[in-house]
């Protein structure tokens, strides 16, 4: 699909880049409710758990930001840190930037890692 | 290199070279000065077969290839500039700011582990906005090309901002681990995305 950015050039995106905007922007329209209770327990917690499929996503505060991993062997061993976004001073775009978090590291999951 | 081999290459570099003369034009009368050329090269011929066989590369690729070493590895990292990627669905459009990277490399790469750091420009100087890095242990961070290319951020509104890519990797190439510094984007490109 050819998009107009604004930058002068028109992009191209490939049939897998664009496989995982349309996950990421569905998950993160259809599953806000949710990501956003998530967001709220990862703020008081400082860390969550997360089962997708037969996988464990795991969420943690570091930095003033916040990180994922995941685990392909129910929670016993996990990858680096994949994902790393610094979050805002303000409460409310705190929850919007780990709600796209969520949101961008299971349409990951599920594409990348196939669970 | 063997004497066998030269001997095997000295016998097809003559005929060659007398074919070529034959060709010449010089050669088509039976004058006496058209024989004395043929021998002079003849003897230029065997003289250079004889005194100086590294001259031709003798070796016929068979006969190589238990010999030759591992290929020099010839790695970088490539980092696109950014782009906006929207959302095709029905009732989703939703743009995002996209970066791709990839660490590409003309021998087997393994457990690469690309990082990619996504930026924007602002009055007091850069601002992070997000990191994304392979997982090294999947099969998809192991080949001659290991790409990020899921490196998106949703856009908050559209206002005029301009982001760049930062890229970095480890991989474990021809047995050792390798490491590449940071690699930035070709240009700092504005785009209708706030975020």
């Amino acid at each position: 699909m050819e998009i107009y950015d604004g930058s002068g050039e028109p992009f191209v995106e490939t049939d897998a880049g664009q496989a995982f905007i349309d996950l990421f922007a569905r998950f993160h329209d259809e599953n806000k409710s949710r990501y956003e209770l998530q967001a709220k327990e990862l703020l008081r917690e400082g860390h969550l758990l997360v089962p997708i499929g037969n996988s464990i996503l795991k969420y943690w505060l570091e930095d003033e930001g916040a990180a994922y991993s995941i685990s392909h062997d129910q929670g016993l061993t996990f990858s680096n840190s994949l994902g790393l976004a610094p979050l805002h001073w303000r409460k409310g775009l705190r929850i919007r930037r780990l709600v796209e978090q969520f949101a961008h590291s299971e349409a990951r999951a599920r594409l990348e890692f196939l669970v | 290199m063997t004497s066998f081999v030269g001997r095997d290459t000295s016998a097809i570099c003559c005929p060659m070279w007398i074919t070529s003369f034959g060709k010449d034009r010089g050669l088509q009368s039976s004058s006496m000065a058209g024989h004395a050329k043929l021998l002079r090269y003849l003897h230029i011929c065997l003289v250079v077969i004889l005194e100086f066989p590294f001259l031709i590369d003798p070796t016929p690729v068979y006969a190589t290839m238990g010999e030759t070493k591992a290929p020099k590895a010839s790695c970088r990292i490539e980092v696109d500039n950014a782009h906006i990627s929207s959302s095709i669905l029905k009732h989703r459009k939703t743009r995002f700011v996209k970066i791709n990277a990839r660490s590409i490399c003309n021998v087997p790469q393994q457990r690469v582990l690309l990082t990619l750091e996504i930026y924007k420009t602002g009055i007091f100087g850069n601002h992070f906005v997000v990191q994304f890095q392979t997982n090294p242990i999947v099969a998809s961070s192991s080949g001659l090309k290991v790409e990020i290319a899921n490196a998106a951020v949703k856009c908050l509104n559209n206002k005029t901002t301009r982001y760049f890519g930062i890229a970095y990797s480890k991989a474990i190439i021809q047995g050792a681990w390798q490491y590449a510094g940071r690699t930035r984007s070709t240009h700092i490109v504005p785009l209708n995305c706030g975020t």
